[in-house]
């Protein structure tokens, strides 16, 4: 049985979606629920990645719905405004190079929910102050390291004040040494209360952080559960094998690093 | 325009298009990609007393427009020559010649600077003779390279081979004014006129669009 | 040989004044082109962002029909067809205008436009989905996404290549001699056919195009160096 700690923030539905021929995704039925923290995980092109972006209508799907806050994705008429409830955060920060990093967070403030400068700017900083990148506010986003601009991206998306945050591999292109800080910002996160939809393979930190695991490939959803039963109890072979090379690769790197 | 009409324009157009254009165009390029190396290469020189006048020139020349030279070598040039009077095709045929190789040599020469230069190093510790080396390694990687910008520059020769009539070439668009001199009928003329490089300039940016394309994929090194 | 260079030709009155025309008339039609090539040509490029299909047609239409035939031809159409398609009325008022420059600006703008619309596509290709995904994401409106972050981006990046049109545009406004507009080409030959002072109209021609490339270059990369943005780099695929 699976844990809830709330109401459901996002409901998948059935969905399912293709591109062109390829069906990227097949009957996807899940659950998110206030202060959960679902971490997906799952070898490449397993759709994680399409899932998200199905959630606040960046990818049409063809069958099924999802439901953020009750509202279905399929039917509804702002998509915009349903994405100033849902903050997501891209593997490759995705941040406006031509903004300084302080404008690049104030922008949807000002936009979206329509604050002065002043406010916007306000709110910002606050933000910015929290997760220790307040120096580089001033500064062009490729004057910093991955780190610095996967943080910043996180505060982008934070300060709208949404419902849940997702996170499409937010590590997966960051240098070994800057992981453990955009780890540290989604553990405060998860602490603070916030809804988490985690795309990863930091499996070890997944262990840590989430209340329930989603495990996929090819675009169906072949095990889940919460994370004592994932790691340990999984009968699934699948499960048992990934969760295996994963666990292996991290031995081997460790063996050879330590030599 | 009865169809008749249509017919024997159409026909007559294309006949000065080929002898004179497309002639003008192919014999322009043929030359002027030997010249063009050899400026690109002047232009790479180590020696001072080469680099700057031939960078000279090529800067010049890509200034210039193409109008101008070719007023350059059809009455300038001449006159000092002691005021014969030049065949406008070969006028024009030297203006166009000297034009297109400064571009080319700017093409050729970033094709050449694009290979990394550690190409000429690995295949030199083989022991290859630098002479061997440009020319079994260094100039077939690069020729790829420039393949596309020299295609286009051609098609942009060729569109440019019209000028020649303003220096009186009875090349494509002089026999247009010519036939419209006779028959009066601007409209269906220069529409024809337009049409026929219209289809002919796509068709040929296409292919080598497609030749792009493929250089492209020889190339993901 | 017996040919003496005279430089003074070039100043001495009437010829003097003609250069100086020419000059004027041929920084007139290209100013005047450039800045309807750049607002035609932005236009026409973003069109093939558009998600509505018939947009991206016209603009790839556009494109091609513009970049394809040649520029004299083009001229000469806009010369000797355009105002024969129009009402008498509007024709007459055409030629009263002065349809020579009329057509050069005309015709070198169109085409000029569909060069800039390339480079606008380009450029439009190399912003990657990813931060048009990103502001979406954060709740801005498509065109909220167009103005502030696709726009900006754009026109920082097509900065170098829209200045090999700009160095273009000069050097084709000499084309307009060929029907009638009395610039800086056709005076070099006139004051040519006057004096039989070849080399020195020729050279002076020459001159004034390259100081114009000269000019053209610095003040573009003026514009690039204050528009660059630290690290704005070209992602080349991902």
């Amino acid at each position: 049985m699976v844990n809830t700690r709330g109401e459901p923030i996002i409901e998948f539905k059935d969905l399912s979606l293709w591109y062109g021929n390829f069906q990227a995704l097949a009957d996807i039925n899940e659950t998110v629920n206030r202060k959960d923290c679902v971490v997906i995980c799952g070898p490449s092109g397993s759709g994680k990645s399409s899932l998200l972006r199905c959630v606040n209508g960046l990818e049409k799907f063809q069958q099924g719905d999802v439901m953020v806050r009750g509202v279905s994705v399929k039917d509804c008429l702002d998509l915009a405004k349903l994405r100033s409830h849902v903050g997501m955060v891209f593997q490759r920060f995705e941040l406006y190079p031509h903004m300084t990093c302080l404008s690049n967070v104030t922008l949807a403030l000002r936009k979206v929910l329509k604050l002065s400068k002043a406010e916007a700017e306000e709110r910002a900083k606050q933000v910015l102050e929290k997760f220790g990148v307040m120096e580089q506010a001033h500064k062009y986003p490729a004057q910093l390291s991955g780190g610095q601009q996967q943080r910043i991206a996180i505060c982008r998306a934070l300060v709208l004040e949404p419902d849940v945050m997702m996170f499409d591999e937010p590590t997966s292109a960051l240098d070994p040494e800057m992981i453990d800080d955009v780890l540290q910002v989604l553990l405060q996160l998860v602490k603070e209360g916030m809804t988490m939809l985690i795309v990863t393979h930091e499996m070890l930190f997944a262990r840590d952080v989430a209340n329930k695991i989603v495990f996929m490939e090819k675009g169906r959803i072949i095990d889940r559960g919460t994370t004592e039963e994932f790691f340990s109890s999984s009968r699934n072979p699948r499960t048992q094998a990934f969760l295996d090379r994963v666990f292996r690769e991290k031995r081997a790197e460790e063996k050879r690093w330590f030599r | 325009m009865t169809l008749s009409q249509f017919l024997s324009n159409l026909y007559a157009l294309c006949w000065a298009l080929f002898k004179y254009n497309v002639t003008l165009t192919f014999l322009a390029v043929l030359f002027a990609f030997p010249i063009a190396s050899f400026l690109a290469l002047g232009r790479l020189s180590r020696y001072r007393a080469v680099r700057y006048p031939i960078t000279a020139y090529i800067n010049i020349v890509r200034s210039s427009p193409l109008l101008m030279v070719m007023f350059w070598t059809y009455y300038t040039f001449p006159m000092l020559l002691g005021g014969a009077s030049v065949n406008v095709f070969y006028a024009a045929l030297i203006a166009l010649t000297a034009f297109e190789a400064a571009y080319f040599a700017e093409f050729i020469r970033a094709g050449l600077q694009s290979i990394h230069k550690d190409q000429r190093t690995a295949a030199l510790a083989t022991g290859l003779k630098s002479w061997h080396v440009s020319l079994y390694i260094i100039w077939p990687q690069a020729v790829r390279r420039m393949l596309p910008s020299l295609l286009t520059q051609s098609i942009i020769a060729f569109q440019d081979s019209t000028l020649a009539s303003v220096i009186g070439l009875r090349e494509v668009v002089r026999m247009t004014g010519i036939i419209n001199a006779v028959q009066v009928r601007p409209i269906w003329l220069y529409s024809m006129l337009a049409g026929i490089y219209l289809c002919l300039c796509f068709v040929i940016s296409r292919f080598v669009r497609r030749v792009e394309r493929s250089t492209v994929d020889l190339l993901s090194v | 040989m017996g040919y003496e260079i005279q430089w003074s030709v070039l100043w001495e009155l009437p010829y003097g004044e003609w250069i100086l025309e020419g000059i004027y008339l041929t920084y007139q039609i290209s100013l005047i082109s450039w800045v309807f090539a750049l607002l035609i040509g932005i236009l026409v490029g973003m069109m093939a962002e558009s998600p509505l299909k018939p947009m991206q047609y016209f603009s790839t239409g556009f494109v091609e029909v513009f970049r394809n035939i040649p520029l004299l031809i083009q001229l000469f159409f806009a010369y000797f067809v355009i105002p024969l398609l129009l009402p008498l009325h509007l024709r007459r008022h055409l030629y009263e205008i002065g349809w020579e420059m009329g057509s050069a600006i005309f015709t070198l703008s169109l085409y000029t436009s569909a060069k800039v619309a390339e480079h606008v596509r380009a450029g439009l290709n190399t912003v990657s989905p990813g931060i048009r995904q990103s502001a979406l994401s954060t709740g801005l409106t498509w065109w909220q996404m167009q103005i502030h972050v696709v726009v900006p981006l754009l026109l920082r990046i097509i900065v170098p290549s829209i200045t090999s049109e700009f160095l273009t545009i000069f050097k084709s406004s000499s084309l307009a001699m060929a029907v009638g507009v009395v610039e800086t080409t056709y005076i070099t030959q006139r004051i040519g056919f006057h004096t039989f002072r070849w080399i020195e109209a020729n050279t002076m021609g020459t001159v004034v195009y390259l100081l114009t490339a000269w000019a053209v270059a610095i003040f573009m990369g003026l514009i690039e160096r204050r528009v660059r943005v630290p690290g704005l780099l070209q992602r080349e695929g991902t």
